[in-house]
């Protein structure tokens, strides 16, 4: 139905044609998915941009075919292009409700969508558009179509997107990663329905991700796309049982998957080097999990009964609303272990590690920190007693004041807290403990990549010796590879400076592989906690199951059924 | 349905309630003006070097309220602006409401059509810049906006005179003229003026234009209705301007105060017996009532012009209309 | 500045707009040096002439030339423009940094002072102050420089809410530093370009703003030369002498122009929110 021939794209530098597709060559056929997986950079988005003739003004295309049905694509001109988008080639985007034009009504959107491919009234067009949301699986269609995009969640906003996407039965969907904004059980109905559309609709769906687990839950076919070229093509089953590149069996073996345990993650090489050519077998060096902690030893932080209530108001009129961010929270982390703690997006988790952190204050209930309860401290006392704590947050490329050099930002806490003249030795000392060179300290930020960032963050949260580090989504915003070097770090780390790690994510699979016990979180609570095996092998509680169920699984039988 | 009124209705409330506080603020201030400036405001009426008799100084601080304790002065003069009234003039006793009612209008007017003048060239040269983005017709617009912008209204004045009443003596040099009793000669006069005012705001109107259509073009939004397959004249049209027109008229809304400032400098320079005229000429004659209720008044004006572009954006944005909880 | 460098040697325009910058910082440095007649010298029988061989750029009402009142009445514009943008940056970045970063009843207070304040015309703030205080280079200075303070704080504010929404800053306050520290090494630093940006623009306004209230008769004092005054008094003699209203016209035009520019540029290459891949 789709097929992609040679097709090369190229950005237009200063410097001349910097190549970003390379000859590049898929096919997708009638009722069909086709995953395409690479990380980022890999130029998966640009090809399908280029696909749509919807390339930024300054990328080419500098070869190749792209045909639909056996129409040049590439040859077509603008009009007829613009009469077969959205009618017979359709599109998803990553980000629902940017993709959404805020200042119209969805139903309006979609209404649209039918509108300039079909002589349809308007009222017949709004019908079927509210069909649509129903097929969909919409909480409350008639409502959908008269909110603003910015009144509905992430998940139904994608729900919109695909309603449009859908509207005019197209031959061929291209979905790009449409479920990476969107948490793991919500990612899971959107799949879900992308399936069942490619049964029912019978079309071709291109899906594009750098999540593997995606790929295996929903694609017969697999394309691995690295730096623009391809990598490898086969069956989605025979990609995970024999893959035939180094890179993609680094891939695979990057990932961390669920049921793993703690185990050392293998990686993909080094950062900015070509992928690895040595085969990426999962180390044996894998470090033995600390022994159960007896229980005589005092925990290094406690929380007791921690509660915190923010009262929002809409306007003068609306009545007060309660929110309760964090409710009640019992947890203790015993010194040199890891609490992983789980939750999806606005669950409390974020608000929890502020609450530690005496950034905001609990409304009831104790933070007891080596025995010493912090909310009753402030002031010089509170620094003070905070000193012993560290965090390191999600967003590498936002978390490093841009104007400082490294060695500054390694120092800052040794500046703060009066002791400057160590800063030298300790800067050292720290960079190559997180694995960078001493001519990084020199740099500044913006010349590293996001892992290296991330390093550096680490780095600095090192330099006076805490003994509880809170990362806060710590590796959520790094490629696959990437992360399962960082993740190794922070395991070497913990033995060398003898850290407890409150590890905060979203990412079951993550939490899974760095920690010893898990505190699972929903709306506010801790609905279940528990040694990290006993969680995952026997879950009690129905939210825990879901959030498990809603996880794509490598190496067991896909959640959603392959038709 | 109903929800969304009373969130509209609770916003607007809110918005004229800042108003209102502002509006008292500002009142206070410029009643304070009087005893934060140095120099005793009877003996600069009153002329310091002719050292005027103790009686006549006494006198006139009678005359302006000056006898009676801070507090009562305060409270009379808020009483006062709550019953329309702005005091007397010193100079001939006439109530300055009354003057400023005179002015008002004209100054209104000026600016009104300068507004239209400015938005009328400003939109759509800045929608024709950014969509010919980086080739000669945009750098020559942008040019035109700065040059639009660092042209100082009273050279431009000076030049439309020298142009088009001095050399081609098509339109007349300055002056005013009623409308009921000649209206063509009315329009005649207000052009220059007019054209003088609106030229830097349309400068700026067309760089704004330029800069927010070109932002709503990035936007993940543009690239859906393109995948839709809809006409790029109906995306520019009626998604593109809708959402780029919240920016404008902000813009616009904040431009206006510098507009009333270019009044100060255009009236004078045309002889537009407007609100400016009036103030410059009570400045000079130190005549504080009239000074003080003109500045209120246009401060008052700004306030009000504020809160419209406020209302605008409760009509273009859904976001503000409606926040979710 | 690097970059500044760069866009020097390819944007033509923007090479001759600090050319001409550079020659009016000169000239406001040493005019008096290169000016060939007493700007002050009184000629009955040359006034109002067009150029000639002895008055290059012709004179004025009371027959002094021209060419000297220019390069004379630079200086008071530029030292009034400069002093008032530094009055302002300073009053507005301390204003602006308390209103985006302190506890949220001071920011709050401040805010409104500044949103009052921001209902006021600078020329009427400014024409009010002048009266009621007194002509002279300094007092102009003060007040035009209070007069754009609440401008440089909105900015500033602005840049500052966007700064402590980012992580780094968070990052700061988690290992306990001082506020101080926050301000200088977290803040300030970030929201250099666009305070750079807006000292720029503002420098433009001030000159705009000081001859304004020349032009009025209401800034520098006569017989002292400024170009705002000379425009304003060169309007009366339309007639009789154009090229006495254009050549003032022309240089604070031409110097309002280059300043602007630059400060596009400026605001083009530095500001984050505008540079895009």
């Amino acid at each position: 139905m789709l097929e992609v021939q040679e097709l090369s794209i190229a950005f237009e530098t200063p410097e001349g044609l910097r190549p970003t597709v390379k000859s590049m060559s898929l096919s997708v056929r009638k009722g069909e998915i086709v995953g395409l997986v690479g990380e980022s950079g890999s130029g998966k988005t640009l090809m399908s941009l280029g696909v749509f003739g919807l390339l930024p003004k300054n990328a080419v295309v500098t070869s190749g075919r792209i045909l639909l049905d056996g129409q040049d694509l590439l040859a077509a001109d603008r009009e007829t292009l613009r009469r077969l988008r959205g009618n017979r080639i359709s599109m998803i985007f990553q980000d629902p409700i940017a993709s959404l034009d805020p200042v119209f009504t969805c139903g309006d959107q979609i209404v649209d969508a039918i509108r300039i491919h079909e002589k349809i009234g308007r009222k017949a067009a709004r019908t079927r558009a509210q069909g649509l949301l129903e097929r969909l699986k919409i909480s409350d269609p008639a409502r959908a179509m008269r909110s603003y995009p910015h009144e509905l969640s992430g998940g139904q906003c994608q729900r919109v997107m695909i309603a449009m996407a859908v509207a005019c039965k197209p031959d061929v969907i291209i979905a790009d990663e449409p479920t990476t904004a969107l948490d793991v059980t919500v990612q899971k109905q959107v799949l879900e329905i992308l399936r069942e559309l490619n049964r029912e609709v019978g079309a071709a769906i291109l899906l594009i991700t750098h999540d593997l687990g995606v790929i295996y839950e929903v694609a017969d076919r697999v394309v691995v796309m690295y730096r623009g070229d391809k990598m490898e093509e086969a069956a989605t089953a025979d990609l995970f049982r024999q893959p035939q590149s180094a890179y993609t069996r680094g891939l695979i073996a990057a990932m961390p998957a669920l049921g793993a345990g703690r185990a050392r993650l293998p990686t993909v090489g080094d950062e900015g080097r070509a992928p690895a050519r040595r085969p990426a077998q999962p180390r044996a060096t894998v470090a033995p999990a600390p022994a159960a902690v007896p229980t005589a030893v005092p925990p290094v932080l406690e929380l007791r009964g921690v509660s915190k209530t923010y009262t929002l108001r809409a306007g003068p009129f609306s009545k007060t609303v309660e929110m309760r961010a964090v409710d009640d929270v019992n947890l203790s982390i015993a010194p040199r272990s890891t609490l992983g703690l789980v939750g999806e997006s606005g669950c409390g988790k974020s608000t929890l590690s502020r609450l530690i952190l005496q950034m905001q204050r609990a409304d009831r209930g104790q933070v007891l920190f080596d025995g010493r309860d912090l909310t009753a401290l402030s002031g010089e006392a509170l620094r003070l007693a905070r000193r012993d704590v560290a965090m390191v947050f999600q967003n590498p490329y936002a978390s490093l004041n841009p104007r400082q050099c490294v060695r500054d930002l390694i120092a800052a806490p040794l500046d703060i807290n009066g002791r400057g003249s160590e800063r030298e030795a300790v800067a050292r000392r720290l960079i190559e403990a997180v694995g960078l060179t001493q001519a990084a300290l020199a740099r500044y930020p913006h010349e590293f990549s996001g892992g290296q960032r991330q390093r550096i963050a680490i780095a600095r949260a090192l330099a006076l010796n805490p003994r509880l580090l809170i990362c806060d989504e710590a590796v959520s915003a790094l490629d696959v590879s990437v992360q399962a070097q960082v993740l190794n770090l922070l395991r070497d780390l913990q033995e060398e400076f003898d850290l407890t790690y409150l590890f905060i994510s979203h990412d079951l699979a993550v939490v899974e592989h760095v920690s010893d016990s898990i505190a699972v979180m929903r709306a506010g609570r801790i609905v279940e906690q528990g040694p990290a095996a006993e969680i995952f092998a026997r879950p009690q509680h129905a939210y825990t199951r879901m959030l498990l169920d809603a996880v794509p699984r490598i190496g067991t039988p896909p959640a959603v059924a392959v038709a | 349905m109903m929800d969304m009124l009373l969130s509209s209705l609770a916003v607007l409330t809110r918005k004229i309630g800042v108003a209102l506080v502002q509006l008292v603020l500002i009142a206070t201030l410029v009643f304070s003006i009087m005893y934060v400036m140095p120099g005793d405001p009877v003996m600069m009426l009153l002329g310091a070097e002719s050292d005027p008799s103790p009686e006549a100084v006494a006198a006139m601080r009678a005359k302006l309220g000056l006898d009676q304790p801070v507090a009562v002065q305060y409270a009379s003069w808020m009483t006062g602006l709550l019953h329309g009234d702005f005091g007397r003039s010193v100079t001939d006793g006439y109530p300055v409401a009354d003057y400023i009612a005179e002015n008002l209008p004209l100054t209104l007017e000026l600016a009104a059509a300068a507004v239209v003048v400015a938005m009328a060239i400003g939109i759509p040269l800045g929608i024709v810049a950014a969509l010919r983005r980086g080739t000669v017709v945009d750098s020559l617009l942008t040019s035109f906006s700065t040059i639009g912008i660092s042209l100082p209204v009273y050279i431009l004045g000076a030049m439309l005179i020298l142009l088009f009443a001095l050399k081609l003596d098509w339109l007349p040099s300055s002056g005013y003229m009623n409308f009921s009793r000649n209206p063509p000669e009315h329009f005649r006069r207000l052009l220059l003026p007019a054209l003088t005012l609106g030229f830097g705001l349309s400068a700026s109107i067309t760089r704004m234009t330029r800069s927010s259509v070109l932002d709503i073009l990035d936007r993940d939004f543009v690239r859906t209705l393109r995948a839709k397959g809809m006409r790029e004249r109906r995306i520019i049209g009626r998604h593109v301007l809708r959402n780029a027109a919240i920016p404008i008229v902000t813009i616009v809304g904040l431009q206006l105060g510098n507009l009333m400032g270019g009044t100060v400098l255009v009236e004078a320079m045309f002889n537009w017996p407007g609100l400016s005229t009036l103030l410059v000429e009570a400045v000079s004659t130190r005549n504080y009532p009239v000074v003080q209720g003109v500045i209120l008044t246009i401060a008052g004006l700004y306030i009000f012009i504020n809160l419209a572009v406020e209302l605008v954006y409760l009509l273009l944005d859904p976001r503000i209309r409606r926040r979710r909880v | 500045m690097s970059r500044f460098s760069q866009a020097l040697r390819r944007r033509p325009i923007l090479a001759a707009s600090t050319a001409i910058v550079a020659l009016v910082v000169f000239v406001a440095l040493f005019g008096p040096l290169i000016a060939p007649h007493d700007p002050f010298l009184i000629a009955a029988e040359v006034r109002l002439q067009g150029s000639s061989a002895l008055y290059p750029l012709g004179t004025d009402e009371f027959g002094r030339d021209i060419l000297s009142r220019l390069l004379y009445g630079i200086r008071p514009t530029i030292m009034v423009a400069a002093c008032a943008t530094a009055l302002a940056a300073v009053l507005g970045t301390a204003l602006g940094i308390v209103g985006g970063y302190a506890r949220d009843w001071a920011a709050g207070l401040v805010m409104r002072v500044v949103d009052i304040l921001l209902c006021f015309p600078p020329i009427l703030l400014a024409l009010l102050a002048v009266v009621f205080w007194q002509s002279g280079i300094a007092s102009l200075a003060v007040v035009i420089g209070i007069v754009y303070a609440p401008q440089f704080a909105r900015i500033a504010q602005s840049a500052t809410l966007q700064v402590s929404r980012l992580e780094y800053l968070q990052a700061e306050q988690v290992m306990g530093a001082r506020t101080p520290r926050i301000v200088f090494t977290a803040i300030l630093p970030n929201i250099m370009p666009v305070l750079l940006v807006q000292a720029t623009l503002t420098i433009a306004e001030a000159i705009l703003l000081e001859s304004g209230l020349s032009f009025l008769g209401l800034g520098i004092v006569p017989p002292a030369p400024s170009w705002g005054q000379m425009i304003g008094t060169a309007q009366q003699y339309l007639s009789q002498n154009p090229m006495y209203l254009v050549w003032p016209s022309v240089c604070l035009a031409l110097t309002v122009l280059s300043v602007n520019v630059i400060g596009d540029t400026l605001r083009d290459l530095y500001d984050p929110r505008l540079r895009k891949e």
